[in-house]
Order: structure tokens, then sequence, then C-alpha cells
């Protein structure tokens, strides 16, 4: 084959056709969105399960409705280079799969757009482990996007930090984080896709350990008043609240599922013995 | 790598909590700074800047950009859509941090990155107005090469004021396009020296970095930081501030410690009234001497 | 009893099959419980999730279009398969260098795509096949637990079974467009069924787990199709293995082969 050519969509064309015309008639060029069943400060369905990656010291798989993503945990390992004696060494890696996404294209080897997320994410999580803990060790976070329908961030820390309390690793507290799409006038949280890619938009991304009341991690790129960004930056640290709710709930269940298949366990080998 | 002992951190965070640094200044002072521009003649443009002992000299260099085929794929469109490229290189005599070869090399990438990101809004720059040479073919591409010549910390925001002065002193050659009958583009090159475009009206939105640092108790935090301070900083917030006072980018950097969110809105707060006041202060100094 | 495990895996395992159990339970012919879903990954074109015990995969199909060309046309494929063994499913696994065994298992996947016999004019974008589709199935092993090959081809089969390709529109020579309300899929006129052995000093164990690969001298994998006729006999090892092993392996596959089929074809009815 040589080379591929970009395809679009039939039905946009024909909704562009129509904007423009009415763009003729009234000059109102507007960006607005609608979001059909929830309102802007409202979060899409989010499913947690933890400790589903037989292979992995931890794990964890978070959907968001469409957005899928998988996180697994290696470590505390031991390291096979004798850098760093004090603390572990802690790393992580963001991938996208090749079909993560109908519109960006994304290959085997990393690319930028991972790079730049994959240290954000070290970046919100690191404050969180007691690396100290681990000297002469590694902990790796290896982190697989299945599904990219918007707040792919926000579902990868989450997943990153429960994978985390799911290995076992020590921590002052688990990283929830909330993400936000601002346009000229609404401040959307919980973006899916479509809303992320909205032109003259700016993305703010903010991670916080609630428990100690400590903003991790807070980016944000494009233009913004200040008053804007003071309220989106308050209305993602809620959002974080809400998150942790949802973490830490689904934490407790887990242990207790855990707890319950250790008993029956046991309970079984001591049948056996008899 | 420089190490700090236990009494200087302590002598240093109880200076800024009772907020007086060890040069005298409170902490949300800035050191004096003095800005050059036109040094490197062969440049497009260029400015060195000098906070106490801290000096940056960057260059920029205007190039011309064929873009080949709208149809390939999306990473390289990415890579396409960049104006402005951005090369970071710490001279290892600059400080006894960057002895290093192998941090170094992280460290210049780190720095790069962060300005580029800065840059890469599109409302940083009017590319359609002052970078487009034929559209959709045919761009200047600006790489913006800066040296840390010394450090005395605060590199981030020295390079961000003296790349936005830098690019205030570019001139790019007026260009003339002429299409062959084969439709092939060559270019003329206006032979009046003084025949330029001038980018000093498009840097109107450019905004610098302000970094804070977030030192001793959690709400104390300080501007333009020493190499000393910067040893025994927690956690550090990068905004970006254009002269509209508007926030362009704000990411929280190197730091195993968070912030209170109040204290974060406090930062944001000094960083919008001091970045706006350096940027009309330098306006003024660059309009004075062209 | 975990310590002796860990210490003396070999000796562990011949304690338990000598008494024809496997550690986890299973007789030695039992096939771990196997699900196959599709449809999971609204970003592809076909996508399917598949599960055998702990091993899992997802399979996702991205779609392409390009202008073939035009030299010995009938060996080109328009399908192409890749696996991927990254580090996410074990800490065996790297990210920077890919694995061999992800390749060779790769490899294989792709001949086997030419078995299913999709005929062409599927492919084709336009009318005249002057454009053509191009279909790339990349699969991500999300939990390596034995076994990689028999849940890749699953996927493979069930998500390819899985693909709705929009209806290709083509404006002024070179304006490409897709048309996602009127979807069709892809006429496959073949099932794979496949079934992998692991070969222990002298037991054949169906379904091989991690530590049974590990631990094993020799592994086979046999591939059917509905026909029962061969698609593919992989066979590597030490030792070489008798004719009546064989017979016996793919009576086994053959067994199975009714249940493979209901699980594929009820996937996709969700």
């Amino acid at each position: 084959m040589r080379g591929s050519f970009r395809l679009f969509y039939i039905q946009k064309k024909k909704e562009q056709q129509k904007n423009e015309q009415n763009e003729n008639k009234n000059n109102n060029n507007s960006i607005d969105i609608q979001r059909n069943n929830r309102s802007d400060e409202q979060f899409r369905q989010i499913f947690l399960k933890s400790g589903i990656v037989s292979q992995a010291s931890g794990s964890c798989y978070i959907e968001i409705e469409k957005t899928k993503v998988l996180c697994s945990v290696h470590g505390p390992r031991a390291s096979h280079k004798t850098e760093e004696f004090v603390a572990a060494k802690f790393n992580c890696e963001l991938k996208y799969t090749t079909f993560s996404s109908s519109v960006d294209k994304y290959d085997y080897t990393e690319n930028n757009k991972e790079k730049d997320q994959s240290l954000i994410i070290r970046e919100a999580l690191i404050g969180s482990v007691r690396l100290e803990k681990y000297p002469k060790t590694v902990i790796d976070i290896y982190i697989l996007v299945l599904n990219d329908d918007g707040n792919v961030m926000v579902a990868s820390i989450t997943a990153a930090s429960m994978a985390l309390a799911d290995a076992g690793v020590e921590m002052y507290d688990m990283v929830a984080s909330c993400s936000s799409v601002c346009t000229k006038d609404r401040i959307l949280l919980d973006p899916s896709y479509q809303e992320e890619s909205l032109p003259n938009t700016t993305n703010i991304l903010v991670a916080k350990m609630p428990a100690l009341n400590q903003v991790t991690q807070l980016v944000q790129s494009g233009d913004l008043s200040y008053n804007t960004v003071i309220e989106a930056v308050d209305l993602n640290i809620d959002g974080c609240d809400k998150i942790y709710s949802i973490m830490k709930q689904n934490l407790i269940d887990s242990l207790e599922k855990q707890l319950k298949d250790k008993d029956n366990n046991n309970n079984n080998n001591n049948m056996d013995i008899k | 790598m420089q190490k700090i002992s236990n009494t200087e951190i302590y002598f240093i965070e109880n200076g800024i909590n009772s907020n007086l640094r060890a040069d005298g200044r409170s902490r949300n002072d800035y050191r004096h700074f003095s800005l050059e521009t036109g040094e490197i003649i062969h440049a497009s443009g260029s400015a060195r800047l000098k906070i106490s002992d801290t000096e940056v000299l960057v260059g920029v260099k205007a190039e011309i950009k064929e873009i080949k085929n709208a149809q390939s794929n999306n990473d390289k469109q990415q890579e396409d859509l960049k104006r402005f490229i951005f090369t970071v290189d710490c001279c290892q005599s600059a400080s006894s941090e960057f002895t290093e070869q192998k941090r170094l090399d992280q460290y210049n990438i780190e720095l790069a990155k962060q300005l580029e990101r800065l840059y890469s809004h599109p409302s940083v720059v009017d590319v359609d107005k002052y970078l487009t040479i034929v559209p959709g073919k045919f761009y200047w591409n600006l790489c913006i090469d800066a040296m840390v010549l010394d450090s005395d910390g605060n590199l981030l925001d020295a390079l961000s004021i003296a790349i936005r002065a830098a690019l205030y002193n570019t001139v790019l050659p007026k260009i003339k396009v002429i299409t062959s009958e084969y439709q092939e583009i060559t270019f003329e090159v206006s032979e009046d020296p003084e025949d330029v475009i001038s980018l000093k009206d498009a840097i109107e939105n450019v905004p610098i970095f302000i970094t804070l640092n977030q030192i001793g108790s959690q709400s104390s935090f300080i501007i333009d930081s020493t190499l000393q301070e910067e040893l025994c900083i927690n956690s550090k917030l990068c905004i970006g501030i254009n002269q509209k006072s508007m926030i362009c980018s704000i990411q929280k950097s190197s730091g195993m410690e968070g912030l209170e969110p109040q204290t974060i809105i406090q930062m944001i707060k000094s960083a919008k009234q001091i970045g706006v006041q350096i940027i009309s202060t330098m306006d003024k100094a660059l309009k004075l001497n062209p | 009893m975990e310590a002796f495990q860990k210490i003396h895996p070999l000796e562990f395992y011949r304690k338990f099959l000598q008494r024809s159990v496997r550690p986890d339970g299973r007789s030695l012919n039992d096939i771990r419980k196997t699900s196959i879903s599709t449809g999971a990954i609204t970003t592809a074109c076909g996508s399917s999730f598949v599960k055998i015990g702990n091993t899992s995969v997802i399979c996702g199909i991205r779609s392409e279009v390009g202008i073939p060309s035009f030299e010995n046309t009938d060996q080109q494929t328009n399908i192409f398969v890749n696996l991927e063994l990254g580090p996410i499913c074990s800490n065996i696994y790297s990210s920077t260098k890919p694995s061999e065994q992800a390749m060779s298992l790769s490899s294989k996947l792709n001949s086997l795509v030419k078995r299913l016999d999709i005929p062409k004019e599927d492919f084709y974008f336009d009318q005249e096949g002057k454009v053509l589709w191009y279909l790339y199935v990349d699969i991500y092993c999300l939990d390596y637990d034995g076994n990689i090959m028999d849940a890749s081809i699953l996927a493979l089969i069930s998500s390819l079974k899985n693909v709705k390709l929009p209806r290709g529109i083509i404006e002024n020579t070179n304006e490409y467009y897709k048309d996602t309300e009127q979807l069709r899929s892809l006429q496959i006129n073949h099932y794979l069924f496949p079934l992998s052995f692991s070969i222990i000093e002298d037991f054949i164990l169906s379904d091989p787990s991690n530590q049974e690969e590990q631990l094993s001298t020799s592994n086979l994998t046999i591939t059917l199709n509905e026909n029962f006729e061969i698609c593919l006999l992989s066979y590597s090892g030490i030792k070489p293995i008798s004719e009546t092993i064989l017979q016996e392996s793919f009576e086994k596959l053959k067994n199975r082969i009714e249940y493979l089929k209901s699980l594929i074809d009820s996937a996709q009815e969700h």
C-alpha cells in the first residue's frame, strides 16, 4: 500500500456545509456544545476494578463510560542498576493502543504526547508514595489506554493510584484527579473527547491528595483570565473529592472481597486436611 | 551535584518565613535585571539577560519551512504545526549542578519542553499574520537557541524573558513569491537590508514564566529564587502570564510535596501581578531602545 | 507448600501430575473458563476481548484507505496482524525492546488470516476496487498467564467477525468520505479453532498456564477450521512426539470445536 488517505465523515461535511450557510445568515460563530444527559459539572459513570492483572503486583481497570484504561504496577522490585540507594526509583509509562482513537493515530513506539502525559502522571503520583521505604528498588507503572473518549489523564491517574494501593505500596494518601475544559463562558467537568478537541478551549487538570489537602499536580494550557482559572481550579478540587470518595469506597469493597476469598480458601484447606 | 547543609536550610527557611531573604529582598521582590538586544549580528534576533549572576543569551534564527504532504500521519502534522523550535544549552561551567553530562542533557530537554509548551497555544503568536509565506505550504520557522552562560537560579523565568526580548528584536526579510509555469514556487529575497518585517507587534501576547517556589511553611513562597534557595524548594509552580494578565499555562513541577489549594490561589494571584509588572517594564524599556 | 512450589516447581508439579491433576484443580485435559465478548472498543471498527482463565487479550481493528500497488495483486493481503506483549501484561516483558515471542506469534497469526478466505470484493472502498480498505489488527495482551496463542486466535477471528466498515464515498477524485450510517460486515468463510498443549515430561497438558509453559519441554498448537482441516500446526520442543500423541490432541480439539463455535457466534449477538 502506498500511503493512506485522510478520511472524513460525510455527516460532518454535511454539517459543515449547513453551518456555513447558517453563518452567512447570522454571523454568530460561538462554540456551543450541548450535553445530552448531564449538566456541566456532572461526571459520567465511573467503573473501577482493581486486581485484575494476575501477573502484576497491583492493577486497576477503569471505565469512564467509553474511556477505558488499564494500569498495572510492577514492584517494588530489585533495581538492575545501583544508581539510587536512598529511595525507590519511580517510573511511569503511558501508552495508547493503536485503535484507541478514531482521529489520532498512535504507533507502537512512544510519541511526544505519550511522553508528556507520562511525566505529568509521574509528577502527580510521586508525592504520594513513600519512596524512602523502598531503597534500592524500582516501582514501575504501566498504563494502557484502550479507548479514548476524553478525560484520559484523570482515568490514568485514578487507575495508577488504585493500582499502587492494590500492590500494597506504602502511600501517604491516594491521588484523586479531575479535569475540565473551559470554553468562553462555561466550565465543563469530565470532558468527552469531542469537548476536549473543541478549538479555542483550555484544559485544566488538578490532582490532589484529599486527606492531606495537598494539590500534587496542576496543569493548564491555553489562555484564561485570572477569575476563570480560580473558578476552574476550585471546581476541579471539588471534583477530586468526589472521585476520591468513589476510589475509597472501591478500595474498601475490594479489600473486603479479598478477605472473604482468603477466609473461604482457608476453610477449604482445613476441610482438605480433615 | 550541589549539596546544602541542614543549618543552611534552616537559615533560609526561617528567613523566608519572616519575609526576609539572605540578599535583603522580601518574598515577592525580583532582582534587578539588565536586558540587551541585538548582540548576535548574524541572528535574526537576539537578546542577553542578566539577573544577578544568572546570564542567558538567546538567538533566533528564521528558516523557511515547506509543508510537503498534508495527508501524512498525525504525529507528523503536529510536527508541521510547530513554528517555534527550542533548544536550551546550559554551559557546564555555569553551575556546579551541571557537571554530570547525563543530568545536564535531561535538564536541557526539560527546559526546552516547558518553553515549547508555553508557546504551543495558537493564541501566543498570530501565525497567519506574521509567519505565513504561502498559506498551507510555506511558513517561517523560528529556531530559538538559548544558552545559559552562568546560573544563579531562576533559569526558566530568565529564559522566557530573554526569548520574549529576542523575538521583539527579530526581523524577517521581506519575501516575494514567484510561481513559475510548472507550479514551482521560488522566492526572491528583497535586497534592501532595511526592507524587513519586524516581529515587534507579534509578541504582544507572548507570555513569560513566573516560577513560584514554596519553601518553608506551607503558605510562604518566593519568586526569583537564587541557587541556594532552589536547593530547599518543596514544590514549585510555573505560571505563564501575558501582557493582558491572562494566564496562559500552569504546571506544577519537580517537587515531592503537594500544595494547599489556598496557597495555589495566592500563588496565581501574585504571579499575575508580578508578571504584568515585568512585562510592562520590559516593553517600555524595549520601546525606548530599539 | 508455597515454598516447595517456588523452590522445586518441577518436583511440585510431578507430584500433582502423577495423580492426573494440576495444582489449580484442573485435570490434564481440562481447559480454563473461556469467554469472548465483542464491540467494547468504540473507536475501533471491530474489536473483541478474550479471556482464558487469567489470560486476557484485547483486539482492535483500525481501518485505513489506500491505493493498492499493481504488482502481483494476488499475493497482497489487506489485513495486517500484530501482537503486542507489553510490560502491562507481565513483568517479564519490557517496553523498550519488542519481544521475540510476540514477533513469531504475529507472523503465525498473519499466516492464519489467509486461511479465512475473505473475498477480495469485501475490501473495495469504491465500486471497482481501485481504492481499498486496509485493516490493521492489533492484539494487546492485558494479562499473560499462558496460552496466549489460543487467546489471540480467538480474538482475531471474533474481532474480524465484528468488523463494520462504513460505505466509502469519493468526491472530486481525491476527497475521501465515509458514511457511518451505512455499515457492512466482512464475509468470513471459515472459522479458526485453536488448542495448545504443553508437554511436561510424559504428561500432555491442554491449555497450559504460564508456569506450566515455563516448565514444559515442548509446546504444540493445533488450529482447525470447521471442516476439521488443519490451518496451523506448530510444534516446538527438545524431544520429538509420537503420532499417537498428535492423534489424541486432534481428538481433544475436535471435541471442543462445537463449544468454541457457539462461543464465537454468541459473542457476536450481544
